[in-house]
């Protein structure tokens, strides 16, 4: 055991270390997950682009001439 | 020679597909290189004999801070292309590398300063490399906060380019910084040029740790991309194929 507190002692800097670390890991993650994340929220608003244009183009043509 | 490949890389649809299939296994790879380089940071490499333990964070603070420089130059070098051959591609790319632009500084600034209180006794210095890095951080940040208060335009799109140029001026003065004035700032651990002057215990997962750090900005830029074309394609008929044959969330 004493082996690993030393090692999370850092000789004492261990606080600054894993400061640091843990605020990498956190932004490094966030990163990761918010293009995926982002992708949901887009094809969620392309989608609902795609069913009014869809709904637009329905509409009997007089309605519609202007385009 | 041939200009295919320029033409190509102009074509969002082109690019989508490319990336597509790229993003998944550059970030298996970059998490991959970056579990290893952070445990050989930590464990395996051995202590500093001046700067003890706290020397570690360099692993960290080192491939952040060259990041943070190089996804600027790739923004300037999409600016200068976008304004001068309208490729729509140089705009998305600004779009989704600011962000991951700010993070970074963001982190090499946060890693340097709780790196400096255990090594020079103090968090902050106004010193030029710092000034600059911080200089560097509201770059960013305008960049994004221009982008946000105008509606997508080709306006939009000028003034983001330009407003990218200008700011190029100061990734020279972070660099040679630490040559041109007196500063509490070490020199640059890695040059292209010159061996380290560390041993390869200490600098090789560091390399491990910059390689990786690239792969994850390669792929994060590849996702962003991929969005951007998204929605700016929305009314393209090739948008609308792809999303109503697929599911809402897979390729």
């Amino acid at each position: 055991m004493s082996t690993l507190q030393t090692f999370f002692e850092m000789g004492g800097h261990g606080l600054y270390i894993w400061l640091c670390y843990g605020v990498g890991g956190i932004i490094f993650l966030l990163l990761g997950v918010s293009p995926m994340l982002a992708r949901r929220r887009v094809i969620k608003q392309v989608k609902q682009l795609h069913r009014r244009l869809a709904l637009a183009s329905a509409i009997p043509s007089d309605v519609n001439e202007k385009e | 020679m041939k200009w295919t490949f320029f033409h190509k890389l102009g074509s969002p649809r082109w690019f989508y597909d490319i990336a597509g299939r790229h993003y998944a296994w550059l970030m298996m790879l970059s998490v991959v290189l970056l579990c290893i380089g952070t445990i050989w940071g930590l464990v395996f490499a051995p202590e500093d004999y001046q700067q003890g333990n706290s020397f570690r964070i360099i692993y960290l603070h080192v491939p952040t801070a060259i990041l943070a420089q190089s996804c600027y130059m790739m923004m300037a070098t999409a600016a200068l292309t976008g304004l001068v051959w309208k490729m729509k591609i140089a705009d998305m790319f600004i779009a989704a590398a600011a962000p991951l632009g700010a993070a970074f500084t963001f982190l090499a600034l946060f890693t340097g300063a709780v790196w400096g209180k255990p090594t020079w006794g103090t968090w902050w210095v106004w010193d030029a490399r710092l000034t600059a890095m911080l200089v560097l951080l509201f770059l960013y940040l305008g960049v994004m906060a221009l982008r946000s208060a105008i509606e997508y335009s080709d306006m939009r799109e000028k003034s983001t380019a330009i407003l990218v140029l200008v700011g190029v001026i100061n990734i020279p003065i972070i660099k040679y910084s630490v040559e041109w004035w007196n500063t509490l700032h070490q020199p640059a651990t890695f040059t292209l040029t010159e061996k380290p002057a560390m041993p390869p215990e200490m600098w090789v997962p560091l390399l491990v740790m910059v390689i990786g750090s690239y792969l994850f900005f390669t792929s994060l830029v590849f996702q962003g991309v991929r969005n951007e074309i998204l929605q700016r394609e929305a009314r393209k008929s090739w948008v609308k194929k792809l999303l109503a044959t697929e599911g809402s969330t897979s390729d």
